[in-house]
């Protein structure tokens, strides 16, 4: 029978880091690698609508995946110790490893900018030149060169990048949070529910 | 009669998922229009949305934050996270069933975004929206037992 932890027991409770980092490194390195393979995809390629199609379709994957680091954890921590436990500890976990997801994430993606640095410059050069190609109104097409052009610049000094790890942690921690509380509900309720 | 538990992580919820959704509407929620391009937002849904403004609504001129599916389950979300007192006196379902209820919307999702890759069907911004509303209203049906019981049942669970 599986055994309930309780929030006025604490000292019982299984620590949960081993579970937070490997939900965090799963999201990391499935999120650095799908984006990879999607920037190489997209800079590889001759500018076009497909191009473009194609990113929003495979983008959806790694936004997927990035939600998933709360569920992932908290499926870890009710399988390797065989519990039931709060929403309050599935948020928990999800929050920290999605603050532990971005800040890997970053370094993973600053350490391939240095093997390839030149990947993200072909990447922003080949979406522009698609862009410009396609069918939209003058203003939502400035709108979205410039959001991106602002983006790709900001992501290459140190201020942007702790800024973007930040911001990153920040959104991945609330919405592995909110994943975390799901993941409870589904891997670690108790049987009687 | 409807008991709540876990007071203190239910207005919390309330209060980010509400966060969440009005920021998700973009800039055009604030009347900022197309000058804003660069406006926080977008910086903030950027790990978790492709955010592409072909595959995303308008608001006052301005690109939501988020994609069509995306803004359907932060929308659904917040209103089923406020609409949880309400659902629990109403709606009685068993946790495996909410679970089953949420799994199979989530598969649908799935399979929207693989068939329309292949090309076998093209979803829409609707349809999209419609998918994404039922995922995100089904992630709080699930989540609404945790929080809100009947006063007769005898469960710690929180």
């Amino acid at each position: 029978m599986r055994k309930q932890v309780m929030d006025d027991q604490l000292q019982e409770t299984p620590n949960y880091w081993n579970s937070v980092f490997i939900g965090a490194f799963i999201v990391a390195i499935a999120t650095t690698v799908v984006g990879l393979i999607m920037l190489y995809y997209l800079a590889g390629t001759e500018p076009s609508m497909s191009m473009v199609i194609m990113s929003g379709l495979l983008m959806p994957i790694t936004c997927l995946v990035g939600m998933f680091g709360g569920i992932v954890a908290v499926r870890h921590y009710a399988k390797t110790f065989d519990i039931t436990f709060k929403m309050g500890t599935g948020a928990l976990i999800g929050l920290f490893t999605g603050i532990a997801a971005a800040v890997i994430a970053g370094i993973l993606g600053q350490l391939w900018n240095m093997v390839d640095p030149a990947l993200v410059d072909n990447f922003a050069n080949n979406m522009v030149s698609a862009l410009e190609t396609m069918d939209m109104p003058a203003a939502q097409r400035e709108e979205t060169i410039s959001r991106m052009m602002e983006n790709m610049e900001s992501q290459k000094a140190i201020g942007g990048i702790i800024k973007g790890v930040l911001i990153n942690a920040a959104v991945l921690g609330v919405v592995n949070a909110i994943s975390g509380m799901i993941g409870a509900k589904i891997f670690a309720a108790p049987e009687e529910e | 009669m409807i008991r709540s538990v876990e007071k203190g992580l239910y207005l919390a919820l309330l209060a980010v998922s509400t966060i969440l959704f009005l920021f998700a509407l973009g800039p055009g929620l604030f009347g900022a229009g197309l000058s804003s391009s660069l406006h926080w937002e977008y910086d903030i849904f950027k790990a978790v949305c492709h955010q592409n403004p072909l595959r995303s609504y308008t608001l006052n001129g301005a690109t939501m934050a988020v994609c069509s599916r995306c803004i359907g389950i932060y929308s659904a979300f917040a209103i089923g996270v406020t609409l949880m007192p309400l659902s629990a006196r109403f709606i009685n379902l068993k946790n495996r069933v909410t679970k089953i209820i949420l799994l199979s919307i989530l598969l649908v999702n799935f399979a929207d975004v693989l068939i329309n890759t292949i090309g076998i069907w093209t979803n829409t911004l609707h349809s999209r929206l419609l998918l994404g509303i039922l995922l995100g209203y089904s992630a709080a049906l699930l989540l609404t037992s945790g929080f809100f019981k009947k006063r007769d049942e005898e469960t710690s669970y929180g």
